[in-house]
C-alpha cells in the first residue's frame, strides 16, 4: 500500500487532521531525510494523540450527561 | 423528540449542573505550561544554543505533567497522550544533544508539541457543554 491510499483509506476525521501535520513537513525543503522521517512518526503520534483525546471528550460528555438522566427524568415525569 | 428531552434535562437540571465533574485545573495547568514554553521557544529555533539552553527546563515541565496524569487514577487516556508528548520532547532532547538540527525541524516539532499540550488541556478544561442540542 503506497502512502497515497493508505492517507486515502482513512477516514476523513482523521485524514484531515494527519494531513494538517503533513504539510507543514512537505512545504519545507530544507529538512535533512532522518529529520523528514522523524516528523512523520511525529506527525503520526499526534494524530493519535488528537484521536485519543476527543475520544475522552465524548466519553465525558456522555458520561456526564447519563449522570442526570436518572434526576431529571423523574423531576420531568412528576413535575 | 430528543432535542425537546435534552432541552428539558438542561432547563430542569440547570445549565451549571452540567459541568465537567472531572476538570482537574492543576493538570490543565500544566499542560498550558507546556504549550506556552513550547510556543515561545518555537520563535527561538534560529538561536541554537538558546533552544538547547531551554530544553532542561520543557523536559521537567512535559515529565512533570504527564507524571501527574499518570497518577490519577481512571485516566488512562490523558496519561498516554502526555506519554506521547513526553516522547516528542524526548526526540528533540536526542537531537540537540547529537547535533545540530535544522531551524524547520525545530519549529515543526515544537509547534507540534505546543498544538498537543494545547488540544489535551483544552479537552481538560472543557467545562460546560456549549450545545447541548450539538449533541448526537
Amino acid at each position: 500500500m503506497n502512502y497515497s491510499d493508505i492517507l486515502k483509506a482513512l477516514p476523513k476525521s482523521v485524514s484531515d487532521i494527519l494531513q494538517s501535520k503533513l504539510d507543514a513537513i512537505n512545504l519545507t525543503p530544507d529538512l535533512s531525510r532522518s529529520e523528514v522521517e522523524e516528523l512523520l512518526e511525529s506527525a503520526v503520534k499526534l494524530t493519535r494523540l488528537e484521536i485519543q483525546i476527543e475520544d475522552d471528550e465524548k466519553l465525558r460528555l456522555v458520561d456526564t450527561l447519563l449522570t442526570f438522566v436518572a434526576k431529571a427524568g423523574a423531576n420531568a415525569l412528576f413535575a | 423528540m430528543r432535542t425537546l428531552l435534552l432541552l428539558g434535562v438542561v432547563a430542569l437540571a440547570g445549565c451549571g449542573t452540567i459541568a465537567n465533574t472531572e476538570f482537574d485545573n492543576v493538570e490543565a495547568g500544566r499542560y498550558v505550561d507546556v504549550a506556552v514554553a513550547s510556543r515561545l521557544l518555537a520563535d527561538e529555533c534560529s538561536k541554537h544554543d538558546r533552544v538547547f539552553e531551554s530544553l532542561p527546563t520543557l523536559n521537567y515541565l512535559v515529565a512533570g505533567a504527564y507524571k501527574y496524569s499518570a497518577l490519577k487514577t481512571n485516566n488512562s487516556r490523558i496519561a498516554e497522550a502526555g506519554k506521547i508528548l513526553a516522547s516528542q520532547v524526548a526526540d528533540l532532547n536526542i537531537r540537540y544533544t547529537t547535533g545540530q538540527p535544522s531551524q524547520s525541524y525545530c519549529s515543526i516539532k515544537l509547534t507540534g508539541i505546543a498544538d498537543g499540550a494545547e488540544m489535551i488541556a483544552r479537552s481538560l478544561g472543557k467545562k460546560e457543554l456549549e450545545s447541548p442540542v450539538a449533541i448526537k
